[in-house]
C-alpha cells in the first residue's frame, strides 16, 4: 500500500512538475538566505549528483525550495546521498531505470497543486448577496501550454449541475453565489478541485495540467473524466495534442487523418489513398475544418501522408453523427483540426524531425508576452533528390515532391477579444515516367474572432478562404506537337458568425449565419510549348451560394437527461454566368436527346435549393459511469467530388448541384450506448447507425468527368443507405493503452429510374465501393519505461466492393471484356500489421536540447494488400492487343523499415 | 524513398479466380446497305482462360424485315453466316436479327434501323508524326517509336437538323510491281498489291458530328516503315491509297462503339476506373439470366477512296479522289496483267 501510495505521488509530481517550475521561478526572484561555504543550495547539490553519477533526478522544487546541504554530499555514494538527503527533506528516493524519483514520505502532506491553490473568487464582492445565482463564464486551458481545453468538464458536486466547454474552450454555468468546490475534469489531465467563491456574474480561467507520464513498474489508475458518459454528443472523437503524440504513425511519423482512419466507423479506399470515408460516405461528405475552412485536398503524395502538419495541431475532433447545427456542408462527418492557440509561450523554441518521406520543423515564439504568439510550420519532402539518382530509368525521370507552411498567430486584444490569424499553403507534384506530371496546391487563409461580450454571452465570427488547384502536364520529349496541360481549382470563402449564449444552467444556446461562396474552374487545357499543336478548350466555370442559419440548445434537464436541439436552414443558388442543356423528359440523359440550351448572365440565378437540417440528440444517464444516447442528423450538400475511379484521385473535379444535379440529402439516426469501467480508466461504447441517402452520385459505365461538358450525361442518379454497428474499448491509462475497434457495416446504393440506359445492375441494390463489413483494429501501446514505447496496430478490414472482367470476347477485330454487375466482387481481405519503438526525450527538463527517436517496421509480414486492381492490354506483333491481363497494384508489399529522428531545442 | 523505389515493381498479375461455368454467345452482326450482310457467332472466354474465338456451328440464323419477312443466313465455316448475296440493308428500314444456338437458347436483336448515309464535306491530310508500339521478341518489351508521315483527316457534312454518329474502317491499298525473267529470257512484271485495314493506327474509330474533323488514317512515309503496319517492304512500291467505309450509327450502334471505344482506352489506368461495360443490342428469348455479347448493326455504308503522297520538294501531303468501282481483294499478284482496280 505504501508503494502504491508512493507511486501514485510521483505521479502527482510529474503532472505538477511544469508548474512548480514557474512558481520556482517567481520564488527565485526572493533571494535566498545566503548560505555558509560549506553548504550549497539542495538544487546545485541534487544536479551535481546528477552530473557526477549520470543520472537524472526527479523531484519537485518547492520541496527543496531554500534547502542547503553540505557539499560533502557529493563524496557520498549516490544512494547514501540521496536517502540521507530524502531523510532530511522527509522524502522518499525511488530508483526507476536508473534514475531517481523523490516522493514524499508516508504522512506528509503532499495532494498536489489543487491542495496549494488559493481560494478563487469571481465577481464584485460588493454584490455579493444580492443574487441567490450568478453565472460563472470563461475557459479551462491545458496549465502547461495555455491551449484551450475543448470538452473539459466542470462540475459542481453539491448542486449536481455541470457544464461543458466548447469548441473554443469556452463555458458558461449559472451557479448559487457563495462558496463552491467545482470539481473540473478533462481526458489524460489532473481532476482539479477548486475552491471558488462566487460573488456574482464573472468570468475566470481554469488551468488544468496533464496526467503523468506512465511509470515503468506501476499502473496508476488514472482519474480520466467521463465526459464520454455526460456529455449530449455522441458518435464524436476528441484528440488532444498529447492523445494526437500517442496516435500511431505512418512512415514513423504522426499523421492526423491517416490516424483517424483507424477509428471506428471510418476506413480508406485503398491502403493509403486521398481521403477517408466515415460511415459508408464518400470522401467528399467529410469536412475536414482546418482552423475553420476546409480542405478540399487532405493528402500529399497520392496519400501516403496527410497534408496536416502535426506538429501544430492541439485538437482534432471527428464528428460522425450527432453533428452541432452550427456545422453543415457536408453530408457525413465533420472533423474539426484546431491548431496551437496558446498565448503562454515564454521563450522561441525550435522543434523538428527527419523521417523518411520529409522533415519538418517548427518555430514557436512569443511576439509580445502572453499578448500574442506566433506558430510557423513547415515540411518538405527529399524524394526528387533520390529519384534524380535512382539507376532505374522510370524513376530517374519520375518526380515526387511536397511541401507545406503552415503558420498561426493567437494574439489576444484584450481579456475579451482573441483574434487568430491563420494561413497556409501546400504543393505536390508527382509523376511517373517522363510523360504526365500532376500538381496540386491548397491554400488556405482565415481570421477568427473570439470575444465574450458577456458573461452568457460570446461570440466568435470567422473569415476563411481556401483554394485548391490542379494540374495536369503532359510534356514528351518526342512529341512535344502534343504537349498540353490541364488546369482545374475550386476557390471557397466563407463567413460565420455564432452566438453563445447562456441563459442559465438549463440551457446552452447557439445561433448563427453563415455564407459560403463557391468558384469553380472545372477545367481548361492549354497548349505546352510553343510546338504544340494542341487547342485550348476551357469549360464554362461554376459559381454557387450557400446561406445558412442556425440555432441550437443544449439542454440539460437534469443529471440523467439532456437534449440538443438544432435546426439548420440552408438555401443555395447558383449562379450565372452558364448555360444549362435541356433534355427530353422520358429519354435517357444522353447528349442525342438535348432538346434546348438556356443561357444565363453572370451572376443570374440558374437554379436554387433549400432544406432545413434538424439535428436532435438526447442523452440518459443511468449512472455516473453508464449512458444511452440517441441522435437525428440530417444534411445536405451542394457540392460533390466527381470521381469515375474508386480511389479518390486527386486529378477528380469538384462540382456543385445545379439542374441536373441535385443536392445529396442525408438522415442518420443514431443510438449508442457508453459505459466507462474501472474509474473511467476503461471506456466502452456500442453504436449503431442508419444512414439514408438521395440524390447520391453514380456514373454510367465508362464515365468520362475531366473536360466533359455534358458532365450530366455521365452521372446517374442514385439512392443509398448505410447501417452499421461500432463497438469501442479504450484503455486510457496504465503501462498498456490503446484501443480496440470492430465494425460491422454495410453500404448499399442502386439507381431507380425506369429508363434501363440510367441503370445500374438493373436497378438492384449494389455495395458502394465503400462497403466494407467487417473492420476491426488492435492498437496498443506498452511503455517499457518512461522514455521508451513499444507500439503496434494490427489491422483488418473485408477487401473492397471492385467491378472485375468476367469474359473476352473478340469484336471487330479487338478483344474485348465484359465486365460483373457493378461492384459483384471483392478484393481479398485487408490486414496489416505496424510495430514501431519510441525512444523519447530526456525527462530531465532542464536540459535545453532534447531529441527522440522513432523506429517502425510498416507492414511487418509483407501482407501485399492491392491497393487497386487494373487490366492491362498486353502487345502482341501481329496485332496491338493480344490479350488482357489483370493486375494489382499495392504500396507496401514488403516490411518496411523506417526511422525517424525528431528534436527540440 | 523506398517506397518511390518499390512503386515501379509494385504490380503483380492478379488472379482474380473467377468459378465460372457459362457459355455465352457473342454476336457479331453487319448489315451494311452496299453488300450482303454478315454474323459471326462465337463464343466468349472466361477472362484469362482463352484468347482465342471459339466460334458456333450449326446455329439457325434469320434478319427479320421491316415487312416480316424473314432471311435466312447460311452458316459457312468458322462461326460465319451470311445473308444471300444479293440481300441489301435499306435505308429507313428496321430490321431484327434472330439466332437460335444448338443449345435451345433463343436470341434477338433490338430493332435496328439504318440510318442515312454520311455525306463527307472534305478530306484533307497533312505530314506529321505518330506515335507507334512495336513488340520485341528479343526483350519481349514493348517500344514505343515515332514515325513519319501523313495525317488524313475527313469532315463530314454536319446537318443542323441531324445528328450525325458514325465509324470508319480504313483500309490502306499497297500496289507494286515486281520484275522477273532476265537474262535472255523477256522480263515479265508482276502486278501485286496489299489491301489492309488500318484503323487501329489511328486509335479511334468512332465520333460524333461535333468532332468535325476526324483523323482516319495514318501513313508512314517511307516504304522501311511498312513492315511496322503489317506490310512487307517492297523495293518497288508504286502506289498508296486510303480506303475509308463510313458507317452511319443509329443510337444502340453509336453507344456500342463509344464504350468499346473507352474500355480500350481504359487500360493501365491504375486508378480504378469504372468498368466502361459496353451494352450490346441482343438478348436471349427464352432466358433473361442468359447474357449475350456483341452487336447487331445495321448502317449505312459511305465508301471513299483517296490516294496519298508526299510532294518532296514542299514536304507537303497530297490527296487525291479515286474512284474504285471494283472490290479489291486481301492481297494478290497479277503476271502481265494490271488489275482492274490498279492505278
Amino acid at each position: 500500500m505504501k508503494f502504491y501510495l508512493s507511486y501514485l505521488f510521483m505521479i502527482i509530481i510529474l503532472a505538477t512538475y511544469p508548474v512548480a517550475s514557474h512558481a520556482m521561478t517567481s520564488e527565485s526572484e526572493r533571494a535566498p538566505q545566503p548560505p555558509s561555504e560549506n553548504l550549497m543550495p539542495a538544487e546545485q547539490l541534487l544536479q551535481r549528483l546528477q552530473e557526477k553519477h549520470n543520472v537524472q533526478i526527479f523531484y519537485l522544487p518547492f520541496w527543496i525550495k531554500d534547502q542547503f546541504f553540505s557539499a560533502e554530499f557529493l563524496d557520498m555514494s549516490l544512494e547514501q546521498a540521496v536517502f540521507t538527503i530524502g531523510r532530511e527533506l522527509d522524502l522518499t528516493p525511488l530508483f526507476v531505470d536508473g534514475n531517481i524519483m523523490f516522493v514524499p514520505s508516508e504522512g506528509r502532506d503532499h495532494r498536489g497543486v489543487a491542495m496549494d491553490l488559493d481560494q478563487m473568487t469571481v465577481g464584485s464582492p460588493d454584490e455579493f448577496g444580492r443574487h441567490s445565482r450568478a453565472t460563472l463564464s470563461g475557459t479551462i486551458v491545458c496549465g502547461t501550454t495555455g491551449e484551450l481545453l475543448i470538452g473539459a468538464v466542470l462540475y459542481d458536486p453539491v448542486t449536481g449541475e455541470g457544464v461543458s466547454t466548447d469548441i473554443d474552450g469556452r463555458f458558461s454555468i449559472v451557479l448559487p453565489t457563495g462558496d463552491l468546490r467545482l470539481r473540473l475534469s478533462y481526458v489524460g489531465y489532473e481532476v482539479l478541485h477548486q475552491p471558488l467563491t462566487l460573488y456574482s456574474d464573472g468570468e475566470t480561467t481554469f488551468s488544468l495540467f496533464e496526467s503523468s507520464v506512465q511509470l515503468g513498474e506501476v499502473t496508476v489508475t488514472a482519474r480520466r473524466a467521463e465526459e464520454n458518459i455526460s456529455r449530449t454528443q455522441m458518435s464524436m472523437i476528441n484528440l488532444d495534442s498529447k492523445a494526437i503524440e500517442e496516435l500511431p504513425g505512418t512512415f514513423g511519423e504522426r499523421d492526423i487523418v491517416r490516424s483517424i482512419t483507424l477509428l471506428p466507423g471510418v476506413q480508406t479506399v485503398g491502403e493509403f489513398g486521398t481521403g477517408f470515408n466515415v460511415r459508408g460516405g464518400s470522401a467528399d461528405q467529410n469536412l475536414i475544418l482546418l482552423e475553420n475552412v476546409p480542405l478540399f485536398n487532405s493528402s500529399h503524395l497520392l496519400g501516403l501522408i496527410s497534408v496536416v502538419n502535426p506538429d501544430l495541431v492541439s485538437n482534432v475532433t471527428l464528428m460522425k453523427a450527432g453533428v452541432p447545427a452550427k456545422f453543415g456542408e457536408r453530408a457525413s462527418s465533420v472533423m474539426d483540426v484546431r491548431l496551437n492557440n496558446s498565448l503562454e509561450q515564454e521563450r522561441t523554441s525550435v522543434m523538428g524531425g527527419i523521417g523518411l518521406l520529409n522533415s519538418r520543423i517548427l518555430l514557436e515564439t512569443p511576439v509580445v508576452k502572453e499578448k500574442a504568439t506566433l506558430y510557423l510550420g513547415a515540411r518538405s519532402s527529399y524524394s526528387d533528390f533520390f529519384l534524380r539518382n535512382a539507376r532505374h530509368e522510370d524513376l530517374m525521370n519520375s518526380t515526387a515532391s511536397f511541401y507545406d507552411l503552415t503558420g498561426t498567430l493567437n494574439i489576444a486584444i484584450n481579456p475579451r477579444n482573441r483574434l487568430t490569424v491563420f494561413g497556409y499553403h501546400s504543393f505536390d507534384r508527382f509523376g511517373f515516367g517522363n510523360e504526365t506530371t500532376h500538381e496540386y496546391t491548397n491554400t488556405l487563409a482565415s481570421l477568427r474572432l473570439n470575444s465574450a461580450i458577456s458573461g452568457r454571452l460570446s461570440s466568435t465570427l470567422v473569415m476563411g478562404i481556401s483554394d485548391y488547384r490542379y494540374r495536369i502536364l503532359e510534356e514528351s520529349e518526342i512529341m512535344p506537337q502534343l504537349d498540353y496541360y490541364m488546369d482545374s481549382a475550386i476557390d471557397y470563402k466563407t463567413l460565420k458568425y455564432v452566438l453563445s449564449f447562456h441563459p442559465n444552467t438549463l440551457h446552452t444556446i447557439e445561433m448563427g449565419v453563415q455564407a459560403v461562396g463557391y468558384d469553380i474552374d472545372p477545367g481548361a487545357m492549354y497548349p505546352s510549348g510553343s510546338e504544340s499543336v494542341i487547342s485550348s478548350l476551357l469549360m464554362d466555370t461554376e459559381r454557387g451560394l450557400e446561406l445558412s442559419a442556425f440555432i441550437s440548445d443544449d439542454i440539460s434537464i437534469s443529471n440523467q437527461f439532456s437534449l440538443e436541439l438544432g435546426l439548420r436552414f440552408t438555401q443555395y443558388l447558383q449562379l450565372g454566368a452558364g448555360k444549362v442543356y435541356e433534355y427530353a423528359e422520358g429519354l435517357p440523359r444522353q447528349r442525342e436527346h438535348i432538346i434546348d440550351t438556356l443561357f444565363y448572365d453572370k451572376n443570374e440565378v440558374i437554379s436554387r435549393y433549400h432544406g432545413f437540417e434538424p439535428r436532435i440528440g438526447m442523452r440518459y444517464s443511468f449512472t455516473d459511469y453508464s449512458s444511452w444516447k440517441l441522435s437525428f442528423n440530417r444534411h445536405y450538400q451542394y457540392i460533390n467530388l466527381i470521381s469515375n475511379t474508386a480511389i479518390m484521385a486527386p486529378a477528380d473535379i469538384w462540382k456543385l448541384s445545379d439542374t441536373h444535379i441535385k443536392p445529396l440529402k442525408s438522415d442518420q439516426l443514431a443510438l449508442g450506448y457508453f459505459r466507462n469501467f474501472f474509474d473511467n480508466s476503461l471506456e466502452t461504447s456500442l453504436e449503431v447507425y442508419y444512414k439514408q441517402l438521395s440524390n447520391v452520385i453514380e456514373y454510367r459505365s465508362g464515365a468520362e468527368v475531366v473536360m466533359n461538358e455534358f458532365l450530366e450525361t455521365d452521372i446517374l442518379d442514385a439512392e443509398g443507405y448505410n447501417y452499421g454497428a461500432e463497438l469501442y474499448i479504450r484503455k486510457n491509462s496504465g503501462k498498456l493503452t490503446g484501443w480496440t475497434s470492430y465494425t460491422y457495416s454495410s453500404s448499399q446504393r442502386r439507381t431507380n429510374t425506369a429508363t434501363p440506359g440510367d441503370q445500374i445492375n438493373k436497378n438492384a441494390w449494389f455495395p458502394s465501393n465503400y462497403d466494407r463489413p467487417h473492420n476491426l483494429v488492435v492498437n496498443a501501446g506498452y511503455n517499457i519505461s518512461r522514455r521508451v514505447r513499444l507500439a503496434g496496430t494490427f489491422s483488418y478490414s473485408t477487401g473492397r466492393p471492385i467491378t472485375l472482367p468476367e469474359f473476352t470476347y473478340w469484336h471487330s477485330g479487338d478483344l474485348m471484356v465484359y465486365f460483373s454487375d457493378r461492384n459483384k466482387y471483392r478484393l481479398p481481405d485487408y490486414h496489416r500489421l505496424d510495430i514501431s519503438i519510441s525512444i523519447g526525450e530526456n525527462l530531465n527538463i532542464r536540459e535545453r536540447g532534447n531529441s527522440s527517436w522513432t523506429i517502425a517496421l510498416m507492414n511487418v509480414y509483407g501482407r501485399k494488400n492491392p491497393y487497386s486492381v487494373f487490366y492491362r492490354r498486353e502487345h502482341g506483333t501481329l496485332h496491338p492487343i493480344d490479350s488482357f491481363n489483370l493486375y494489382q497494384l499495392y504500396i507496401v508489399g514488403r516490411p518496411l523499415p523506417t526511422i525517424t529522428y525528431n528534436f527540440s531545442f | 524513398m523506398v517506397i518511390m523505389l518499390q512503386f515501379s515493381a509494385c504490380q503483380e498479375l492478379y488472379d482474380p479466380k473467377l468459378e465460372i461455368d457459362k457459355k455465352y454467345l457473342v454476336v457479331q452482326g453487319l448489315l451494311p446497305d452496299d453488300g450482303p450482310g454478315q454474323v459471326i457467332l462465337s463464343y466468349a472466354s472466361v477472362f484469362g482462360q482463352a484468347r482465342h474465338r471459339t466460334p458456333v456451328f450449326d446455329a439457325i440464323v434469320h434478319i427479320e424485315t421491316g415487312q416480316g419477312e424473314m432471311v435466312l443466313l447460311d452458316g459457312w465455316a468458322n462461326g460465319y453466316y451470311y445473308t444471300p448475296y444479293s440481300f441489301r440493308g435499306k435505308v429507313g428500314e428496321t430490321y431484327i436479327l434472330h439466332v437460335e444456338t444448338p443449345d435451345g437458347f433463343s436470341y434477338r436483336s433490338k430493332p435496328q434501323t439504318i440510318e442515312p448515309p454520311i455525306e463527307i464535306a472534305s478530306v484533307d491530310a497533312s505530314t506529321g508524326t505518330d506515335f507507334q508500339y512495336f513488340h520485341s521478341h528479343v526483350s519481349d518489351r514493348v517500344f514505343q517509336r515515332e514515325i513519319e508521315g501523313t495525317h488524313v483527316y475527313i469532315e463530314p457534312a454536319n446537318s443542323p437538323l441531324q445528328s450525325i454518329q458514325y465509324r470508319f474502317i480504313s483500309n490502306l491499298y499497297l500496289q507494286y510491281t515486281i520484275s522477273t525473267g532476265g537474262g535472255m529470257a523477256p522480263p515479265l512484271i508482276d502486278y501485286c498489291w496489299q489491301n489492309r485495314e488500318i484503323t487501329n493506327l489511328v486509335r479511334r474509330d468512332v465520333s460524333h458530328d461535333e468532332t468535325n474533323r476526324l483523323r482516319t488514317a495514318f501513313i508512314p512515309r517511307y516504304g522501311h516503315q511498312m513492315h511496322h503496319f503489317n506490310f512487307p517492304q517492297r523495293d518497288y512500291e508504286s502506289h498508296r491509297m486510303v480506303i475509308l467505309r463510313l458507317f452511319s450509327l443509329n443510337k444502340d450502334s453509336y453507344a456500342y462503339y463509344m464504350a468499346r471505344h473507352t474500355q480500350l482506352s481504359d487500360a493501365g489506368k491504375i486508378f480504378d476506373p469504372i468498368a466502361a461495360q459496353i451494352p450490346g443490342n441482343m438478348y436471349c428469348v427464352n432466358d433473361e439470366d442468359q447474357l449475350v455479347f456483341g452487336l447487331f448493326e445495321a448502317s449505312s455504308v459511305t465508301e471513299k477512296a483517296f490516294r496519298t503522297y508526299i510532294n518532296f520538294a514542299t514536304n507537303e501531303a497530297m490527296i487525291l479522289p479515286v474512284d474504285i468501282s471494283e472490290p479489291i481483294p486481301v492481297q494478290g499478284c497479277l503476271r502481265e496483267e494490271m488489275p482492274p482496280f490498279w492505278l
